[in-house]
């Protein structure tokens, strides 16, 4: 969905159903967290010591820490406080200064179901902080959601691994607040100069994971889009949770996306290919509004419209053009399940001028 | 679908491009797509199909169609002149297109310059899919038909490659006597044509159309020259003309 340029913005508000189905999710949710960690599952203290993480790095992967149960990341003024320079830390110092190198690796656990679905997280922005100032430079995960730092310390030092909602390719925001990004604190361990290789092990985590979903689509279809074309689209915007119904908003260039209810609400759909499917398709929005400009082609649409509504041309074309990119990148980078404009389907479905399952 | 288009019937045009209209052999042909949305930034799917018939010609043309038709787009597509056909100026030729799905009349427009410009040469014609058209010059190898949709005006087709339209020519030989009136300074000359300059006795003039002209004489002191001539010019062909000044008698 576009919101029209100087028209009517955007799809209403959903039903009551949706509401209760948004509230289901988060019960569900819930639930089936509790269900694991009662089958034995350990959840760590995010104080975690330094002998407690020393014995972790020896226990199955099963057994690291995950986070807390979901609950809504924080919120942190943009960019990123940084404490002026290691200097302060070396003057706290009592004992000889090391550099030191701190290494590992996050990935979060999937929101929608299946929710057993561990992802790493991929180019975000991560620090290390202390108290809430950062003490390092932030770092980009890589592909596979490892991260490392370097960081001069002459004493023992608490420090926390701080990942923003932010990466190379997007960042989400709050609500009216362009100069905020979430955060999440994913562990909090003491370190010392005594050894200077440090790994964290494996951050699992589950809070606003939805958040660490989304940015990870915008990497997969910006990146493909770039080595097919060498074309590269400016970082885009992710307004969240804003609105009942996924749109981008030309002009403004940003893209809205309602509270994680709104897929769960599709029932057996709500699967995070699907999540993955709408951040594509509303992508393909930006794409062409960032290579148009204000001639970017607009008209009168349905305000809920799917693949086989009827619309003006340029409705038509914009939108026509967003499920291409959808499903192009759905299938050049081998995603399966299912999508909200699943393919094969719906192309059957335009061929007989019937309704698909939508 | 009166205008209205089924969003996933553009989805599947650019699905079908995209696949190089094979059997989900997917490959290459998204950096086309992409430069016709670049460079050319159609607002539809008929401004689409126009700008990557322009890039790249003939380029899938009849699975673009054939696609169109599968999803109910309305189209017009111009069958002749399409390419490579040769059109005498003067003749009377037919004009031919196919539409799907178009309402209304249709305008049929003219281009010597490759598309580059269009000049209109039938303003308002029924959808019947055919038009008489007496051809007019001048020649050129570029030349273009366009039939455009009066209802929609983004509906339109064009040959898909140049046609000329060609002007056939003869020659034509002016003699003028007698010896004095030439040594006086008796001339002659077209009154319309390509070449309108005073000739002398015995010259040509060649490449001329074909078709009718008037031939006049220069005045000169003590002569009277012939009256004015009407000469026709076939192709391929030289025409003589020859006429007498007479002189005035002084007595």
């Amino acid at each position: 969905m576009v919101k029209q340029w100087g028209g009517d913005m955007f799809a209403r508000k959903m039903n009551r159903a949706l509401w209760l189905a948004n509230l289901a999710v988060k019960i569900c949710v819930l639930t089936s967290i509790s269900l694991f960690w009662l089958s034995g599952c350990v959840w760590q203290d995010k104080q975690n010591t330094l002998d407690r993480r020393d014995e972790c790095l020896l226990c199955p992967d099963d057994l690291e820490a995950q986070g807390d149960p979901y609950k809504p990341p924080q919120i942190a003024p943009w960019p990123i406080s940084m404490q002026e320079s290691t200097s302060e830390l070396q003057g706290l110092a009592t004992g000889k200064s090391q550099t030191i190198t701190i290494t590992g690796t996050i990935k979060s656990w999937r929101l929608l179901a299946p929710t057993n679905l561990l992802v790493p997280v991929r180019r975000a922005q991560v620090a290390l902080v202390s108290g809430d100032v950062a003490i390092t430079s932030p770092t980009w995960t890589s592909d596979n959601g490892t991260f490392s730092f370097k960081l001069t310390l002459a004493n023992e030092q608490k420090i926390t691994v701080r990942l923003y909602s932010i990466n190379q390719k997007a960042r989400v925001v709050p609500p009216n607040d362009n100069n905020s990004v979430y955060y999440v604190d994913l562990k909090t361990v003491t370190v010392n100069p005594s050894k200077t290789f440090w790994n964290l092990g494996t951050m699992r985590f589950l809070e606003g994971s939805y958040i660490w979903d989304m940015l990870n689509a915008v990497v997969d279809v910006s990146e493909w889009l770039k080595n097919k074309l060498g074309w590269e689209r400016s970082e885009v915007t992710i307004k969240y949770p804003q609105g009942d119904w996924p749109v981008y908003v030309p002009g403004e260039d940003y893209i809205e996306m309602p509270e994680p209810g709104f897929f769960t609400f599709l029932g057996s759909l709500g699967t995070p290919e699907l999540l993955e499917g709408v951040i594509y398709h509303e992508y393909g929005h930006a794409v062409l509004w960032s290579i148009y400009g204000i001639r970017a082609p607009y008209g009168p649409g349905p305000k809920k419209h799917f693949i086989y509504s009827e619309s003006s041309k340029g409705f038509a074309f914009n939108e026509g053009f967003a499920y291409f990119l959808e499903q192009v990148v759905r299938r050049e980078l081998k995603k399966s399940g299912s999508s909200l404009f699943d393919w094969p389907l719906k192309e059957a479905d335009i061929e007989k001028k019937t309704p698909g399952t939508m | 679908m009166d205008g209205d288009i089924v969003e996933g019937s553009i989805a599947s045009i650019f699905w079908d491009i995209y696949d190089g209209m094979g059997d989900d052999k997917i490959n290459s042909e998204f950096r086309k797509l992409w430069d016709v949305l670049v460079n050319d930034k159609p607002q539809n799917i008929h401004q689409f199909r126009t700008a990557w018939l322009n890039r790249y010609s003939s380029l899938y043309e009849k699975d673009l169609e054939e696609i169109y038709t599968l999803y109910g787009v309305p189209t017009i597509t111009v069958i002749s002149p399409n390419g490579g056909e040769i059109w005498d100026v003067g003749s009377t030729q037919i004009i031919r297109w196919r539409s799907v799905g178009v309402s209304g009349n249709v305008r049929i427009e003219l281009s010597l310059d490759n598309g580059k410009t269009w000049t209109v040469v039938i303003a308002n014609t029924a959808n019947d899919g055919s038009e008489p058209w007496t051809v007019t010059g001048p020649m050129t190898p570029h030349a273009r038909i366009r039939v455009v949709s009066l209802n929609d005006p983004d509906i339109v087709d064009r040959s898909n490659k140049s046609f000329s339209i060609r002007t056939q020519v003869g020659a034509l030989r002016v003699t003028i006597e007698p010896a004095g009136a030439r040594n006086a300074g008796a001339q002659w000359r077209l009154t319309s044509g390509p070449d309108t300059s005073w000739k002398s006795s015995g010259a040509t003039i060649s490449n001329l159309p074909v078709g009718t002209y008037t031939v006049t004489f220069k005045d000169i002191p003590g002569w009277i020259k012939p009256a004015d001539a009407t000469v026709t010019i076939n192709a391929n062909q030289t025409t003589t003309l020859s006429r007498s000044y007479v002189t005035i008698n002084a007595n």
